[in-house]
């Protein structure tokens, strides 16, 4: 059998780039051939929001595994920093700022699950504030930093970094090695899409006329997918996820950027704020203009054509999941890469995997609006009345029934990222685990106490971001 | 902070209604991690009653329970004539004369980016690797063949790490140590037969009246009563998913017989003209049993072909059992959760009775009720997660039986050809066309569970991930011979199994 050697990747954006890399350095070995096709106009392939991104833990060393460098080169390239988390201010009413940390939170306690304990404690009077027991919290605050350790006793063992990049370094650096793996840039721009009867992509044809045929079309051309077959349809999340415009401009930097993400809520919606290590994003969402549409693409991979990035799936960019749901979906590529042509096994199973990440990490997102504590904006108010898809409804009515996440497949987020989200807007749940009434309240104080101080001392220990960053990137803060 | 001492108190009341295994675990696990919390604990059981002894294998997740608990492996061990289980052998099950062990541990290691199995399918297609040659590359499977057994290293770096095991146990010598666990920590065990069983107006049920008299009243029930349900079923009519088109075996006959030298460190499953045959070996004994389907071989055929082939002569008299495959359609209603037989019955091919047993318990308690008031969302989100487990064990075991080229009995041709659920049709089609292994977040077994069922019953996939090919044939040869040679020798490093289980028993009597 002929192996499907030759993949065409329309969009020669950061997604595009990203993808011929990957696909390149995996396939292209055995013969095969990738090309890519420019499209006029900004990079909008991963989202549109501007050209700062954020990465969740593990989105650093993932990358950097596509591409085949170091994280130091992910970070070098994309001008980034590390992350340990987001800082929320506003969104639990005007004035109000929470942070959310990557990594643990505090400590189980003879099997007795940390929020309990906390819970327990402020029930007997305590005044406690959940993140507070994270070391990524207290470092960022300090605006301190180090990389995670692998041994499970150190307190280090806790943190859970993600980052942040901008995107055209990262689009330089993965058409470096997507070259150098093989991929080649076609002279001309996309012209348009040649189909057959059924609708089915057979060739990219270039603005000189020149087609290009493939085995396998990738589709990185963001929300407009012009490959996506017209029947297979975009799953409107507008009613959960309000936001549909948004503003991006560049900022200064004012000194070495912190190790977090400022979201900021306002009366009729948010304001993100990515560092860089040069200089700063800021990018302004609400609702009104119906620049873009939050959604996914019902397949994914539609016989011969793989949607990757906006084209596939765009969110509110509020949980920072664009780029870590790409690197997701290029693994399940990579490993569901079709032997045969056509959607076989290998695409439903994609799909489906792919489907309910995205379906997931769209809960997490839908949440933090839901979890709000702006009163009287129409905005925010609408936010706090939606109803929620199912699984997102079951797990909030667990939570505030008895304070349990149940955990489905396929999920981004872990139980502290869903705990921490609710306990910080001050939703609580109405009972207590029963065993940690095993426990009294001297020994939870006692606990609480001993965390801190452990968690407060190794925050004061550790370096200050921007001396970490350049004793890892090899320059100076 | 003033207070220090207080503590909050739950007053449920527990009453576990069955002293098998699922009834003395879970009023075990329950007294000690409920330890004054003020849930109170009864168990009712009577002597009269025959508990069911399969299961007398387990997984590898019954170490957590038991260290959970804090039990001393030694003195478990030699108080439940506890044997090391390295695998499940599986004989005859691609096709007569073929033998695998599904082992706790994944073959070779990733190359190039490509999970192993992939670049043993290609070695395996071009004739460079024996068919059986995967147990070459499996240190648990090594050891096991040459009845050796160590412990495995806490050490990730170590070779010795990328294992696991479990054990093979007498269950009703487990059920009595579980018992004194428990009764020392304030469980109140009453000897009685249920008589009656009265509901509340809400449908909750509100008390057991024992033939005694005795009228016990409690806010939670466990129904840990067997395959009757006599709460779950009896009192409350929940219903039953019947399975038994999916996995027709329906019958079973058991008898203990002396170990054939010193016990193996696994279990053996031989599959026979309607349906298999286990050899569990305990320290002082062999439990056998017969797994047969009615519609293929009657009650005496399947005694006789059991007895036919133990390797000594029977120590007890033949025991009969009936059961119908499926799942209790919920196995949490109201202020009853079912667990053990009452919840669900699959058989006993993968040793996951007593794991299912573990999951309702730990489930149990990660939900527990905080008051007499039961929230409904508690049960809901109980029954969500077992569903997902006791499916996924199921298609497991389902496997098993259709993934056989065996059409020498009217029972083969009849699994082999069976419609079986789709879950299970999607996840062996993608493994048959491309080698890829379905993975999920609950569900007991994990990729190197369905790689050792496939390619141990010859389901070698069609295609493999493409990238196998960018390394060389040569260099594939070498990385599996290399492998072959450290499982061979580190295996070889081991004690013998008997030798450890003499140690352990020294260590206890002294």
């Amino acid at each position: 059998m002929k192996p499907l050697h030759d993949i065409t990747v329309a969009g020669a954006g950061f997604v595009g780039w990203l993808a011929a890399a990957a696909l390149a350095r995996n396939h292209a070995g055995r013969g095969g051939s990738v090309t890519l096709v420019p499209l006029p106009g900004l990079d909008d392939s991963l989202d549109p929001f501007g050209p700062a991104t954020a990465l969740l833990p593990g989105g650093v060393e993932g990358l950097a595994a596509l591409l085949g460098v170091t994280p130091a080169d992910i970070l070098r390239a994309g001008d980034g920093g590390f992350s340990l988390g987001t800082a929320f201010q506003g969104w639990e009413g005007p004035g109000s700022v929470s942070f959310l940390p990557f990594g643990q939170t505090g400590a189980d306690l003879k099997g007795v699950a940390f929020h309990h304990l906390v819970w327990r404690a402020r029930a007997a009077g305590a005044s406690i504030r959940m993140t507070d027991y994270s070391l990524s919290t207290l470092a960022a605050q300090a605006e301190r930093f180090a990389l995670p350790s692998p041994d499970p006793r150190s307190v280090l063992s806790t943190l859970a970094p993600g980052g942040f990049a901008d995107l055209r370094g990262l689009t330089a650096l993965a058409q470096r090695q997507a070259l150098a793996a093989g991929a080649r840039l076609a002279t001309a721009p996309l012209s348009h899409v040649r189909r057959d009867a059924a609708g089915r992509v057979t060739a990219l044809v270039l603005a000189d006329d020149t087609d290009i045929p493939a085995d396998l079309f990738i589709d990185a051309t963001g929300a407009r997918a012009l490959l996506a077959a017209p029947g297979n349809g975009w799953h409107d999340w507008r009613c959960w996820l309000p936001c549909d415009q948004y503003a991006v401009e560049p900022a200064t930097a004012d000194g070495p950027p912190p190790p977090y993400a400022l979201h900021s809520a306002d009366a009729t919606g948010w304001t993100r704020r990515i560092p860089l290590r040069t200089g700063a994003w800021v990018t302004r969402l609400g609702r009104g203009a119906g620049r873009f549409t939050s959604g996914r693409r019902d397949l994914a991979w539609d016989a011969n054509t793989v949607l990757l990035g906006a084209s596939a799936c765009l969110l509110d960019p509020v949980g920072g999941v664009a780029l870590s749901l790409l690197i997701t979906t290029i693994r399940h590529l990579l490993s569901h890469y079709p032997v045969t042509p056509g959607s076989g096994p290998e695409a439903a199973s994609f799909n489906s995997q792919v489907a309910v990440a995205m379906d997931r990490a769209r809960d997490f997102l839908i949440l933090r609006f839901k979890a709000n504590g702006r009163t009287g904006e129409a905005f925010w108010d609408a936010a706090r009345a939606m109803d929620l898809p199912d699984p997102l409804a079951h797990k909030m009515a667990l939570y505030e029934s008895r304070g349990r996440i149940p955990l489905y497949d396929g999920e981004l987020f872990d139980r502290p990222d869903w705990i921490n989200l609710l306990d910080g807007a001050g939703i609580r749940a109405r009972r207590c685990d029963v065993q940690a009434n095993g426990l009294n309240d001297g020994e939870i104080m006692a606990h609480l106490e001993r965390l801190r101080g452990v968690l407060l001392r190794a925050a004061g220990e550790l370096p200050p971001h921007a001396q970490a960053l350049a004793q890892l990137l090899g320059g100076t803060p | 902070m003033k207070n220090h001492h207080i503590k909050k108190q739950s007053n449920v009341r527990v009453l576990i209604l069955g002293g098998g295994t699922a009834g003395w675990m879970a009023a075990a696990a329950l007294s000690a991690k409920l330890a004054g919390t003020g849930v109170s604990i009864r168990l009712v059981e009577s002597a009269e009653i025959g508990t069911v002894g399969v299961g007398e294998a387990t997984v590898p997740h019954i170490r957590h329970f038991n260290a959970s608990l804090g039990f001393d492996e030694a003195d478990f061990m030699s108080r439940t004539e506890a044997t090391f289980k390295l695998g499940i052998e599986f004989r005859d099950w691609g096709r007569k004369g073929d033998a695998y062990i599904h082992p706790f541990a994944a073959f070779g290691r990733e190359i190039g980016g490509v999970p192993f199995h992939h670049h043993w399918t290609r070695a395996r297609r071009a004739g460079r690797v024996p068919a059986d040659g995967l147990d070459a590359v499996s240190l648990p499977i090594q050891a096991a063949r040459m009845g050796r057994f160590g412990h495995p290293s806490p050490d990730p770096s170590s070779f010795f790490s990328t294992f696991s095991y479990a054990y093979q146990f007498d269950a009703g010598l487990y059920a009595g140590y579980l018992r004194a666990y428990a009764e020392a920590r304030g469980v109140v065990r009453t000897e009685g037969k249920v008589q009656d069983v009265s509901l509340r107006a809400d449908g909750h049920v509100e008390a057991v009246t024992l033939e005694s008299g005795e009228r016990l009243v409690a806010d939670l029930f466990v129904d840990c009563s067997g395959f009757r349900g006599l709460l779950i079923e009896g009192a409350l009519k929940t219903g039953y998913e019947d399975w038994t088109r999916y996995l027709p075996c329906d019958r079973a006959v058991a008898v203990p017989c002396a170990n054939d030298g010193p016990p193996a460190p696994y279990t053996r499953a031989t599959a026979r003209d309607a349906g298999w045959m286990w050899r569990i070996p305990l320290q002082h004994r062999a439990g056998n049993g017969h797994v047969y389907c009615s519609g293929f071989m009657d009650d005496d055929a399947a005694e006789q072909a059991l007895l036919a082939q133990l390797d000594h002569p029977p120590q007890a008299a033949p025991r009969r059992l009936r059961f119908t495959t499926g799942k209790r359609r919920r196995q949490w209603v109201g202020n009853v959760v079912a667990i053990g037989l009452s919840a669900g019955f699959l058989e006993p091919l993968e040793s996951t009775s007593i794991h299912l047993i573990q999951l309702g318990i730990g489930r149990l308690l990660d939900l527990f009720p905080t008051s007499a008031d039961m929230d409904p969302l508690d049960a809901a989100e109980f029954n969500r997660l077992m569903d997902l487990e006791y499916e996924r064990v199921r298609d497991f075991i389902i496997l098993h039986y259709v993934a056989t080229q065996r059409d020498d009995t009217p029972f083969w041709n009849h699994c082999r050809t069976m419609a079986i659920p789709d879950s299970l049709a999607t996840k062996m089609e993608l493994f048959k066309q491309r080698g890829i292994v379905t993975l999920y977040r609950d569900g007991m077994f994990l990729e190197p569970s369905w790689i050792a069922v496939y390619l141990g019953q010859n389901i070698l996939p069609t295609h493999v991930d493409p990238r196998a090919a960018l390394v060389s044939d040569a260099e594939i040869d070498r990385l599996i011979a290399m492998e072959a040679e450290h499982c061979r020798r580190a295996a070889s490093s081991m004690p013998a199994h008997g030798e450890i289980l003499s140690r352990y028993k020294v260590q206890v009597t002294a």
